[in-house]
């Protein structure tokens, strides 16, 4: 779909396409990774082999990965927040991942979806910090050491600090995947584009068309470190929840 | 996962591995953590976010207040300050780590 004409058509991609009423294509690749991810664990875990194979080798690596940083970060007793961290991690991979198929739909590249999921891990982060510190959990907005006359200034300052960590987890996700597929298209056009021109174009579209094949690589790179970094900054805001420092 | 040391055995599984990872230089330095912190342009992309977003969220109240006092543009002024204040703390955390408050390391690398 990308160059029937001769413009470069960048966010089509993007486009929702209902596949049923209400439920769009979005939402398919959601089940499908949700689907994927259950197909991994459960069949992958099934011959529970003590020198595992590769599927329970990829499942094993998923779940340790998960668990190494959820103990570094948060520590032992954030272990308990494991489930949490593992689906929302796995969930983002398996989206950018599918993403990464020709003619996929990347359900991360909406600001709906990730704005959604960094609301998820805000409005969880805080009901622990409140569930653990009670009213305590105020004394977050006011450092140690502060004079109190600085307060009508620093509480102010530390709430939207604060509140901003949902806007900058939700922004980095999703232009990250934006910004990586638009360029993936906008490279291909060009191929497709110079292709056109006869034997000459055909040669200058190997230029873009090397690019390109970089380009995949990277963006697979990008869609692992994005869910990585999803992943690990709710580690932090649940370190910061349960030791509130 | 950690397997309890067996008899016979001066070190767990865990601790021998560990020896030989170390051994096979696997765990250098940087290894862990680090994400998009570690290129100059990643961490000036997320510094940049982070200035942005609290910035947004301070206009965001700013204006949220405004309309629900009719003070249009008392407090977009002064939480656009205080956004700009949270964005430069932000970036602040991001470099430095929470400082005084504790001994997150994770945090600057």
């Amino acid at each position: 779909m990308a160059a029937e004409g001769k413009t470069i058509d960048a966010l089509s991609q993007f486009a929702l396409s209902p596949i049923v009423a209400g439920f769009t294509n979005s939402n398919f690749y959601m089940l499908v990774a949700a689907g994927a991810i259950s197909a991994l664990m459960i069949l992958g875990m099934r011959p529970r082999a003590m020198v595992p194979g590769r599927l329970q080798s990829l499942a094993e690596v998923a779940y340790e990965f998960v668990a190494g940083m959820v103990k570094e970060q948060v520590g032992k007793e954030g272990m308990k927040y494991f489930p949490f961290v593992f689906t929302l991690f796995t969930f983002i991979l398996f989206g950018n991942m599918l993403g990464m198929l020709p003619y996929a739909f990347t359900f991360t590249s909406h600001i709906a979806v990730t704005f959604t999921l960094a609301l998820i891990v805000f409005i969880l982060v805080t009901a622990v910090a409140i569930a653990i510190h009670g009213v305590g959990f105020f004394g977050y907005f006011l450092p140690k050491g502060v004079p109190v006359a600085m307060a009508p200034i620093i509480i102010p300052v530390e709430i939207i600090s604060y509140l901003s960590r949902v806007v900058s987890l939700s922004v980095r996700l999703f232009a990250n995947m934006v910004a990586g597929h638009v360029m993936l298209k906008v490279f291909a056009t060009f191929v497709v584009l110079l292709g056109g021109l006869g034997f000459l174009g055909v040669i200058g579209a190997a230029a873009p068309l090397a690019l390109n094949v970089a380009l995949v690589g990277f963006e697979f790179l990008v869609a692992f470190l994005q869910a990585y970094v999803f992943a690990i900054l709710t580690c932090i805001y649940l370190h910061d929840a349960v030791h509130l420092h | 996962m950690d397997d309890p040391p067996r008899a016979g055995r001066p070190e767990s599984f865990e601790e021998r591995l560990q020896a030989a990872r170390d051994r096979a230089g696997l765990d250098g330095k940087g290894a862990a953590g680090g994400g998009e912190g570690a290129s100059p342009w990643g961490l000036g992309l997320r510094a940049g976010l982070e200035v942005a977003s609290a910035l947004a969220v301070g206009v965001g109240i700013g204006l949220a207040l405004d309309g629900w006092l009719g003070t249009r543009p008392l407090f977009l002024v002064l939480f656009l300050f205080l956004g700009g204040a949270a964005g430069v703390l932000n970036v602040h955390r991001l470099i430095l780590g929470r400082g005084t408050r504790g001994s997150n390391v994770d945090r600057g690398k």
